[in-house]
């Protein structure tokens, strides 16, 4: 008999969202709201159960409201069972976040899995977690699954959360890419890895909903499907993030430039849940036409975007040896400043300076430039 | 810029038009104090340099006393070989008018504000804001005059606006209109993050910064610590549940200790039973050994008891018959003394003490009866001197003599009618009868003062009637004879009327009398006097004399009593009689005090017998009962064995019996330590090894519990959420920072770069400055200065005494002094810059004390700088400026009223 059930993977539940600046609360907030969009998804898609493979929770000290949250919206999975493996952010350790009170109040659909021990899910399903019991180590979790009995014809799922030795970083809690086939295990559902990605197998759903700049593939949730033991798993990944994060390095000489800019940022989607860190490189001698046009893009995302990260600095005009400036005093020490940005230590009053930090030394010749612009125009 | 011609009128006290004509060169305006030479300069800067819609104080001040009318003056002046015209009124009607002059006729170029704008450009000043026009706003005009309302020199450096004049000399002298407005630009952006001294603005963002990142750190800190404190709960919980797990551990294993020591227990019983048992009849075999001993010991004790209590008895018995003896002496010996005493001595006693007391009465008597003699001596005077003056006083009151007062009236009185009387008698007519024949009898009528015989004094008509003859009228002397007359009856009257009243016949009684008066007086007057002082000799003598007579009579009461004989002694035989009573008294005080302690201690060594006699009964009574109970209890024993031998024996065979017991009983114990004992305590340790864990356990789980609280709380406390927003916040901060830190110190490498090359530029101008004011120096001076250091603001700062080669401050040279380095570098630097057009200096009598060889010298100067600079002296003495060959204008007359402008 086939079994379908919904994997998913570090919801990281209460996270700082530092890299969201002020907007980080409407962040984390927008993390429950697309966690009940899950569970929606769960009850839609039928599921037998639901595998939450690891950090739940971004840390045991996340706020107390964070969990009575978390544990309202795992209740709106009822009567779907859930089955809640603690991570590397939310590992079974004394004092932590599964010793809270309002953890403890959650129903019994809700199943925390504290033993390396096999579960039934169902006569002919059995779970096999690697529950974390520490933040660190480099001990393969899925160690302990044992290998599969030739009469045993149960659909075996495993739950881990770590580094499949595959990946590039994989110091911490590293897990044989073998597992699921020496275990002779039909899924091996993980976590940690935020993105969506797929190793036979072993996938990572990846997060429901982004938490930084550059994750790929983030924004998923995996609905699985197993006709019977031994066979290949359907694995089917569902978007349910709604944020979208982007970041953007642009070299700004024209208005082409300043066109492309805009076009990469709308295609991220409606720019009401887009989070964009741009960063325009503006070429010597861009024009005050072409910076204002930037400016123009700024005040528009600024005002339109979900999270705008463009600082106000970028949109400097560079100084520029070709700009004419009037001779005589304003000319020499133009010269002087460039000198220094050069390496080399000028003569006269700027040889004193000559030590200054060259980002001050720009600074100042920027704002010279800018000046004698202003003053030209 | 120079000025050809100045018209003022309405302005201070300028009522009237008065016009002023200026050459190129040197113009000397003489006038005296007051005369209107600094209100033309006045006149000048405030046209050039003010808002002719200006209402500030100094502006109003110009306007004439009690005048209305708009101060107002016109300036002819040439720049850059234009002629201008220049017109503004305050005030009243104010205007603002530019001329400039095209084909010998003056255009109107400018008007109102835009007027004065342009006005100011002339010399490159700028708009004051409320105020009136400061040095800092006359552009090139506040280094080329030096007016009267400057100071010497400036105390402190230039302020912005002057050291920005100053600069503005640079600036000016770059005249680039882009690169003005690039450091003006510069200087706001400066401002934005510094101040004037070069620390960062309060009011900047950046400052803000600064102040808020410590408050975020330290927030962030707490928030971290409270993260830490909440890792160490958890920390130590782990700790405790590791306790926990090992101390259950622990306990699993001594409960199977226990157990297994408590089914050992149970083969242990019988041993148990058994060791009871015996240990039961040796302690009773001992116990029955133990009560014959004591039984035994009891008898012979008892029995030893009863023997010494009868030898006691003995003893007391005899005792009590020697007390009784003791007793019985002791009391006759005391009731002998006792009566000796209250028989015989006690009563002489008395009877001496008796017979003093009547020989001291009778001697005080005597002492009293002197004093009574004494005092009633006394009172017996005082009574006869009060007798003889009450007599004086009866005397004199029925005297009626007169006073002192009345006899001295008299005797005036008296005196005076004698001299009228005499004077009547000289006045008066005298009349005598002289009969030839028989003596006739003559009557006056009225009276009349008859001399002697027959002769008469008339003193007022008087009629004699001479018998059987007739009457012969005789007139008076006249009216005087009548005043004499009047005053004599006058006198007589009142003479009269004090003889009356005295009773005197005439003056010779009236004198006897006064003379008894004063008589009495005098003695009255003594007796009071020796009543005076016997009173005070004797105060209260009647009532000391009544005290006297009562204390006699007490005395003599009081020796009554002595015979006849004792009663006639002197008052010497009556004290040696009391002297040898004395005497007695004391022996006989002495014997009874004797006798007295002799009965005292024979009573009381009565008393002690009869104490002592009482202890012993007492003490006889205790022992008889004392030796009866120990019989009944001796007897009480033998009761249950007949006879103390028999009880001996039974003893013997108790104490046989018990060690048999023992015997056993020890044999038994030898191996029961090691099959019941031991095992008894290890199954008793482990019991309480088990209670022990169980109660650590407790306090484990307790621990537990209130550190999983303790997390909760931490946890409720919302302050992951806090530290997050708190780090976004720090780092956005941090972020700013650094990059308005980054454009601080780029604005100020600019800003510093740019003052670095306008200070360069400055000493490049100020060079050939600072050479020709040395030369001048040296020639005001006469060598005595040969070089002044000017800064880079131009500012004057010491004075090189060139015979010691050291710098004096300029503040130390004179006030005159001062003023003419001052002079000489403005005239320096106006000399400078007109080199390509003529500049106007002015100075404002600056140089009145100069003495005579330095103002030829000054001339000399003047002179040399007049060539490139037209320079307007105003002074009140033209004297010193003669060889000057300047243009003088006398202030105010040669600015003569205008007829108009």
């Amino acid at each position: 008999m086939s079994v379908k059930f919904l994997h998913t993977a570090d919801w990281q539940m209460g996270m700082k969202a530092l890299q969201a600046g002020h907007r980080a609360s409407d962040v984390r907030a927008k993390r429950f709201q697309t966690a009940r969009g899950v569970a929606e998804l769960a009850k839609r898609e039928n599921v037998d159960f639901v595998v939450i493979a690891g950090d739940l929770f971004e840390d045991h000290d996340v706020d107390e409201a964070v969990v009575r949250k978390t544990v309202a919206v795992l209740e709106s999975f009822a009567p779907i069972p859930v089955y809640v493996l603690p991570g590397n952010h939310d590992p079974l350790t004394p004092g932590s976040i599964w010793d809270r009170q309002s953890w403890q109040r959650v129903s019994d659909h809700v199943h925390l899995l504290v033993d390396a021990e096999e579960i039934q899910v169902r006569d002919d399903v059995v779970l096999y977690p690697a529950p974390l019991t520490q933040k660190r180590s480099a001990i393969d979790p899925t160690a302990w699954i044992p290998p599969r009995d030739p009469n045993d014809k149960r659909i075996r799922i495993g739950i881990a959360h770590g580094a499949l030795d595959v990946l590039p970083q994989r110091a911490n809690f590293p897990i044989a890419a073998s597992r699921a086939h020496e275990a002779g295990l039909d899924y091996l559902a993980l976590g940690d890895w935020h993105g969506f990605a797929q190793y036979g197998k072993a996938v990572y759903s990846g997060t429901f909903e982004q938490t930084c700049f550059n994750e790929k593939n983030a924004g998923n949730v995996v609905i699985v499907q197993i006709s019977s033991a031994g066979q290949q798993p359907l694995v089917c990944p569902h978007r349910v993030g709604e944020l979208h994060w982007l970041e953007l390095e642009a070299s700004i000489r024209d208005s082409s430039d300043v066109g492309r800019l805009r076009r990469c940022v709308l295609e991220g989607g409606p720019l009401s849940v887009q989070l964009l860190r741009i960063t325009p490189l503006l070429e010597p001698g861009v024009s005050p036409i072409i910076i204002e046009e930037l400016k123009n893009l700024r005040a528009e995302l600024e005002q339109e975007a979900f999270l705008l990260d463009w600082p106000i600095e970028t949109l400097e005009i560079p100084p520029a040896r070709s700009m004419s400036l009037p001779p005589g005093l304003l000319t020499d020490v133009a010269t002087d400043l460039n000198s220094i940005i050069e390496g080399r230590i000028p003569e006269g009053p700027a040889r004193e300076m000559a030590g200054m930090s060259p980002d001050v030394v720009r600074e100042a010749l920027t704002l010279l430039y800018r000046i004698v612009s202003e003053a030209q125009s | 810029m120079i000025i050809e011609r100045i018209t003022i009128k309405h302005w201070r006290g300028y009522r009237n038009p008065h016009t002023f004509q200026f050459t190129e060169r040197i113009n000397l305006l003489v006038g005296r104090n007051e005369a209107g030479k600094s209100t033309l300069f006045e006149a000048l800067t405030r046209v050039l340099f003010d808002r002719h819609t200006s209402k500030a104080e100094e502006i109003r001040s110009i306007q004439p006393i009690a005048s209305s009318l708009g101060p107002e003056a016109t300036i002819e002046f040439k720049v850059n070989g234009i002629r201008y015209r220049a017109r503004k009124r305050f005030l009243q009607n104010a205007i603002s008018e530019l001329y400039r002059e095209h084909s010998s006729s003056w255009e109107l170029i400018h008007e109102g504000d835009a007027a004065d704008a342009q006005l100011r450009q002339i010399l490159h000043g700028e708009a004051p804001n409320r105020t009136a026009a400061r040095p800092e706003h006359r552009g090139l005009a506040q280094a080329l005059w030096y007016l009267q309302s400057d100071g010497a020199i400036q105390k402190a450096a230039w302020n912005e606006g002057v050291r920005e004049g100053l600069q503005g000399l640079v600036r000016l002298a770059a005249r680039s209109p882009i690169e003005r407005r690039v450091l003006q630009q510069l200087a706001t952006c400066y401002q934005e993050y510094w101040t004037p001294t070069g620390r960062i603005a309060s009011s900047s963002e950046l400052s803000l910064v600064i102040r808020e990142l410590p408050q975020l750190e330290e927030r962030l800190k707490e928030l971290s610590e409270k993260t830490r404190v909440l890792e160490r709960y958890r920390a130590d919980l782990e700790e405790l549940r590791q306790s926990l797990a090992e101390k259950e551990t622990e306990l699993a294993k001594a409960q199977k200790e226990l157990a297994e020591s408590s089914q050992r227990l149970r083969e242990v019983e019988a041993l148990e039973r058994e060791r009871e048992a015996k240990e039961r009849a040796d302690k009773e075999a001992r116990e029955k050994a133990e009560r014959l001993r004591q039984e035994a010991t009891e008898l012979d004790q008892r029995q030893r008891k009863i023997q010494a209590c009868r030898a006691k008895i003995k003893e007391l018995e005899e005792s009590l018959s020697e007390i009784n003896v003791q007793i019985k002496t002791e009391a006759e010996l005391r009731d002998r003394h006792g009566r000796r005493r209250k028989e015989q001595l006690e009563p002489a006693f008395k009877r001496v003490e008796r017979e003093l007391h009547a020989l001291r009465a009778l001697e005080q008597s005597r002492k009293l009866e002197k004093d009574r003699q004494r005092v009633e001596q006394h009172v017996r005077r005082i009574r006869q001197v009060e007798k003889q003056l009450d007599a004086a006083r009866k005397q004199r009151r029925a005297l009626q003599a007169p006073s002192d007062k009345d006899w001295r009236r008299f005797r005036a009185l008296h005196q005076r009618l004698s001299v009228v009387e005499a004077e009547i008698e000289a006045s008066a007519v005298r009349v005598a009868f002289q009969w030839d024949g028989p003596t006739r009898q003559v009557t006056p009528r009225p009276n009349a003062r008859q001399l002697g015989n027959e002769e008469y004094i008339v003193a007022e008509p008087t009629e004699f009637h001479i018998e059987g003859v007739g009457s012969v009228y005789v007139r008076s002397g006249g009216a005087a004879l009548k005043d004499l007359t009047a005053q004599r009856d006058e006198l007589a009257h009142q003479v009269n009327q004090l003889l009356e009243r005295f009773k005197a016949v005439d003056a010779e009684e009236m004198a006897e009398r006064y003379e008894q008066g004063r008589e009495l007086e005098r003695i009255i007057s003594t007796l009071e006097k020796n009543l005076e002082e016997l009173k005070a000799a004797e105060p209260d003598a009647e009532k000391e004399l009544e005290g006297i007579m009562r204390a006699l009579e007490e005395e003599k009461l009081a020796s009554r009593g002595l015979s006849a004989k004792i009663r006639n002694l002197t008052v010497q035989g009556i004290r040696d009689r009391i002297a040898s009573r004395e005497q007695h008294r004391k022996r006989m005080l002495r014997e009874i005090d004797t006798e007295r302690k002799a009965e005292e201690r024979a009573t009381n060594q009565h008393l002690e017998l009869v104490q002592q006699r009482e202890a012993t009964l007492s003490r006889l009574a205790e022992l008889r009962a004392e030796a009866r109970a120990h019989e009944e209890s001796v007897a009480a024993i033998l009761a249950n064995y007949g006879t103390a031998e028999h009880l001996r024996t039974a003893v013997a065979a108790s104490n046989e019996e018990a060690r048999q017991s023992s015997a056993a009983l020890e044999a038994f114990r030898a191996d029961y330590m090691e099959k019941v004992t031991t095992p008894k305590r290890l199954h008793q340790q482990a019991e309480n090894r088990v209670r022990e864990l169980e109660r650590q356990l407790g306090d484990l789980r307790s621990e537990i519990a209130a550190t999983l609280a303790r997390i909760e709380e931490a946890a409720a406390q919302g302050n992951y959420s806090r530290l997050a927003d708190t780090e976004i916040e720090l780092t956005w901060k941090r972020h700013r920072l650094e990059i308005l830190n980054r454009r601080a110190h780029g604005v100020r490498l600019l800003h510093n770069l740019v003052l670095a090359y306008e200070q360069k530029r400055s000493a490049a101008l100020s060079g050939p400055i600072q050479e020709l004011v040395n030369r001048w120096l040296r020639l005001l001076s006469e060598d005595r200065y040969d070089a002044l250091e000017i800064d880079h603001d131009l500012q004057p700062r010491h004075v090189r005494m060139a015979h010691y080669g050291a710098d004096l401050p300029i503040g130390s040279l004179s006030y005159g002094a001062q003023e003419q380095v001052v002079v000489l570098l403005r005239l320096a630097m106006a000399v400078l810059l007109s080199e390509s057009e003529r500049n106007l200096v002015v100075i404002d009598d600056r140089l009145v004390n100069a003495d005579p060889v330095r103002m030829r010298r000054l001339c000399l100067i003047l002179q040399e700088a007049a060539k490139s600079c037209q320079i307007a002296i105003a002074t009140c003495n033209d004297t010193p400026y003669a060889g000057l060959g300047a243009n003088v204008i006398r202030v105010p007359q040669d600015g003569h009223a205008d007829a108009g402008t």
